[in-house]
C-alpha cells in the first residue's frame, strides 16, 4: 500500500497534541488541574509529548523516503 | 479474549446520567479522530483495485505494522475496561490472561503455525481447514465463526452506545448509527487494510491515553508500596491471603486463597494452554492480520512482536484497576468505585478514573482511546465477517467461479449488510441481557475443541476429514454437557451452567469457587474431547488426502521456512525466545 501509516498517524497526534497543549497553557482554567491531575497541568504536558510522538512519526517518515 | 462479556450487563442497569464533564476540546479532539479515521479509508479506496487487496490488504503490509493491528483488534474496548475491571476485583492475577494467556500462545502461532496459514495460500482460517481436512469442516467452522462476528461486532455497538449514554448523555440510538456509519465507511472505501492502519492508530492511542492517567493514579495512591500496603489490608479484611492482590502465582496452591478464586493448575492449563492456545492459534480475526504481512517471515514476525506490547499492557490497564480498588478504600481520597443494583459494578471503573483524574483536553483523548476500542472491536469482526461471508461461504456455496470484480463488490455489500446486522444484534442485546453469557459460552464452546483440530491437522497427517468433523462436534457438545452439569459457586442455574442438571431435579455434578474456573474447565473437557474423537474417528476410517495433497499442511511433510534475513532479531525462533524469556521475567517480578 502506498499510504505510510506513519502519515496520518504523525498528522493526527502533532495536531491533537498541540490542540491540548494550547488548550492547557492559554485557555483552561487552573482550577481544573487542582480539582483533578493532582495540581499537573497535564494538558499542557501530555500535549507536547503527543506532538512530539506525532513529529517524530513524521520524521522517521520523511527520513525512510530520502533513503529510498 | 476470555473477559466475560456479561461484566457489560449492567451498563444496561444504570440510570442514564452524564458521567463526564465534556466540553468543546474533548468534542474537537473526537472530531479529530474521526476525520483521521473516514480520511485514512478514502486515501486507500485508491488502491484497492481487486478482492486480494481488500480482504488481504494485498499482502503488503509489514510486519510491524500487522503486529499493531494483531494487537489493536484484541485490544477492543472489552479488554479495555473488562481488563481494568478485573484488576479492581482479583489484582494483578489478572496479568495471567497476558504473561501466561496470551504470550506463549502469539510465540507459538508464530513460529509453528503461521508457516501453514501462510505457506499454504489459503485466504482464511475456515479455508485452510477446507485444505486440511474437508468441506463440511470448512462450512461448520465458516458458518459458526460468521455467526459469532456478527454478534461479537452487534455487542461492542450496544456497549458503546451504552457507554456513551451514561457518560456524556449521548442518545442511545444516534450512537448505534454514528459507530455503524463511521466504521462502514472506512471499511467500505479501504478494507482490511483501513481496519490494520485504524487499529495501529487506536493502539497508540490508549496508550497514549493511559499512561498520564496511570501516573497520577499511582501517584496518587503513594506508589508502588504504597499501593501493595493498601491492598494487602483489603485483603486480609476479605479474607483472603496478605499479598494475594499483589502476586500472581504465590497464592494459587488453592483457590480460597486469592480472590480470583483459581488453583495453579486450572490456570496454566485451561487459561494458558486450552483458552489462549485456542484464541489465538485459531481465530480468524486475530490471524487475518498476520496474514496481510508482506512475505512468510513477516507473517512469522507478527504475533511475537505483537507480544512485546502485549506483555506491557497490564501495566496501563490492570494496574490502574488496582489502584482504583485501593484508593475506594481510602477514606479522604475522594474516589468512589461505581455501584449499580447488584454492589460495586467494577465495569465502570475505566469510566471512573478518566472523570476523577483527567482535565477537559485529556479527558476528551482518554474518551476517543476508548471510541477507538469499541469502533475496532467491530471493524475487526467486520472484516473478518466479509472475508469469510464472501470466500468460504458466498464463492464456495452461492455462486462459483464469478469474476474478481464481482467477488470484491460481493466483499463490500457483505461490510453493508455486516454492520447492519451488528446493528441488529446491538438491539437485540440490548432486549436481551443474557445473550453476551450466551455468547461468551457460544465461544467458549467453538474455540477450545478448534485448537485440538488445528494441532492435529497440522501435526498429525494421519487426522482426516472425518475426524475432524466428529471431533469438533463431541468437543463443542462435551462442553455443552460440562456446563450444563456445572456450576460456579453463588450462582443460579441457566446461562451461569447447570441448565442440563436442574430441570431433571438432580444437583450440579461439581461446584467450581468461581465463573473463571469453570470457563477454564469447560475449555479443557472441550479440547480433550475433539483431541480424543477427532484421534479415534481417523485411526477408524480412512485418508481422505494423501501425503502429496498435504504438503505445506502438515508440518512433517513441509519444507521447514527460510528466514530472509541474517539478522537475530528478525528471526522468528530467536525473538520468540527473547519474548518468553522476558515474559518469564515479568511472572518471576510478581510471583
Amino acid at each position: 500500500m502506498n499510504l505510510d501509516i506513519k502519515v496520518p498517524m504523525g498528522w493526527f497526534f502533532l495536531i491533537t497534541g498541540l490542540i491540548i497543549a494550547g488548550y492547557g497553557e492559554f485557555i483552561a482554567d487552573p482550577i481544573i488541574y487542582q480539582q483533578r491531575s493532582l495540581g499537573y497541568n497535564v494538558n499542557l504536558y501530555w500535549g507536547i509529548v503527543l506532538a512530539i510522538f506525532g513529529a517524530g512519526c513524521l520524521f522517521f517518515r520523511n527520513k525512510g523516503n530520502a533513503e529510498k | 479474549m476470555t473477559i466475560n462479556l456479561s461484566t457489560f450487563l449492567p451498563l444496561a442497569e444504570i440510570t442514564p446520567s452524564k458521567l463526564l464533564d465534556v466540553n468543546w476540546i474533548d468534542y474537537l479532539v473526537l472530531l479529530i479522530y474521526f476525520g483521521f479515521v473516514i480520511g485514512i479509508g478514502y486515501v486507500l479506496k485508491k488502491q484497492i483495485h481487486g478482492t486480494k487487496d481488500f480482504f488481504e490488504s494485498g499482502k503488503s503490509l509489514p510486519s510491524w505494522i500487522c503486529a499493531l493491528g494483531f494487537i489493536g483488534a484484541n485490544l477492543g474496548a472489552q479488554e479495555v475496561m473488562g481488563m481494568a475491571a478485573s484488576g479492581a476485583k482479583y489484582g494483578i492475577m489478572t496479568a495471567h490472561f497476558y504473561w501466561i494467556g496470551a504470550i506463549p500462545a502469539m510465540v507459538f502461532v508464530g513460529i509453528f503455525m503461521m508457516p501453514f496459514y501462510y505457506g499454504s495460500k489459503a485466504r482464511s482460517v475456515p479455508e485452510f481447514l477446507r485444505f486440511r481436512f474437508d468441506e463440511k469442516t470448512c462450512a461448520f467452522n465458516a458458518i459458526s465463526f460468521a455467526v459469532m462476528t456478527i454478534f461479537s461486532s452487534g455487542i461492542s455497538m450496544f456497549a458503546l452506545a451504552k457507554l456513551l449514554e451514561v457518560l456524556i448523555g449521548w442518545n442511545f440510538h444516534l450512537s448505534i448509527m454514528i459507530s455503524g456509519v463511521i466504521v462502514l465507511a472506512y471499511i467500505f472505501m479501504g478494507g482490511l487494510t483501513s481496519a490494520i492502519y485504524n487499529e495501529v492508530i487506536q493502539f497508540f492511542l490508549i496508550v497514549l491515553g493511559f499512561i498520564p492517567l496511570s501516573f497520577l493514579a499511582i501517584k496518587k495512591v503513594g506508589g508502588w508500596s504504597g499501593l501493595v500496603t493498601k491492598l494487602n489490608e483489603i485483603a486480609a479484611t476479605n479474607g483472603f491471603q496478605a499479598g494475594s492482590y499483589t502476586s500472581t502465582w504465590k497464592y494459587t496452591d488453592l483457590p480460597s486463597h486469592n480472590a480470583m478464586g483459581m488453583e495453579w493448575v486450572g490456570i496454566a492449563m485451561g487459561l494458558g494452554f486450552v483458552v489462549s492456545f485456542g484464541y489465538w492459534c485459531t481465530d480468524f480475526l486475530v490471524v487475518q492480520r498476520a496474514m496481510a504481512a508482506e512475505s512468510m517471515s513477516a507473517s512469522r514476525r507478527t504475533p511475537i512482536i505483537a507480544a512485546i506490547p502485549k506483555m506491557l499492557i497490564p501495566f496501563i490497564i490492570i494496574i490502574p484497576g488496582m489502584i482504583a480498588l485501593a484508593l475506594a478504600n481510602t477514606a479522604g481520597s475522594g474516589f468512589e468505585l461505581p455501584k449499580n443494583a447488584e454492589g460495586i459494578d467494577y465495569n465502570m471503573t475505566v469510566p471512573y478514573l478518566l472523570a476523577h483524574f483527567l482535565p477537559n483536553g485529556m479527558l476528551g483523548l482518554g474518551l476517543t482511546a476508548m471510541m477507538a476500542s469499541f469502533m475496532s472491536g467491530m471493524a475487526g469482526n467486520v472484516t473478518a465477517f466479509n472475508t469469510v461471508w464472501t470466500y468460504d461461504i458466498y464463492q464456495s456455496y452461492i455462486k462459483k467461479g464469478a469474476s474478481d470484480e464481482h467477488y470484491l463488490w460481493m466483499g463490500k455489500m457483505a461490510t453493508v449488510f455486516g454492520i447492519v446486522f451488528s446493528m441488529g444484534a446491538a438491539y437485540v442485546a440490548a432486549q436481551f441481557s443474557n445473550i453476551m453469557d450466551m455468547l461468551q459460552l457460544i465461544f467458549a464452546f467453538v474455540n477450545s475443541p478448534l485448537l485440538a483440530t488445528f494441532l492435529l491437522g497440522m501435526f498429525w497427517k494421519r487426522g482426516n476429514g472425518h475426524g475432524a468433523f466428529f471431533g469438533l462436534l463431541s468437543g463443542t457438545t462435551a462442553a455443552a454437557l460440562h456446563h450444563g452439569l456445572s456450576l460456579p459457586v453463588g450462582c443460579a442455574w441457566g446461562f451461569k451452567g447447570g441448565w442440563l442438571a436442574h430441570p431433571i431435579g438432580v444437583a450440579p455434578m461439581h461446584l467450581y469457587p468461581s465463573e473463571m474456573a469453570q470457563n477454564f474447565w469447560t475449555a479443557i473437557w472441550a479440547f480433550g474431547t475433539c483431541l480424543t474423537v477427532t484421534i479415534v474417528v481417523s485411526v477408524l476410517t480412512r485418508r481422505n488426502k494423501q501425503d502429496a495433497q498435504l504438503v505445506g499442511l502438515v508440518y512433517s511433510l513441509t519444507e521447514k521456512p527460510k528466514e530472509d534475513s541474517s539478522a537475530w532479531y528478525k528471526h522468528p525462533m530467536a525473538l520468540g525466545i527473547v519474548v518468553l524469556a522476558a515474559a518469564a521475567c515479568l511472572n518471576g517480578l510478581f510471583w
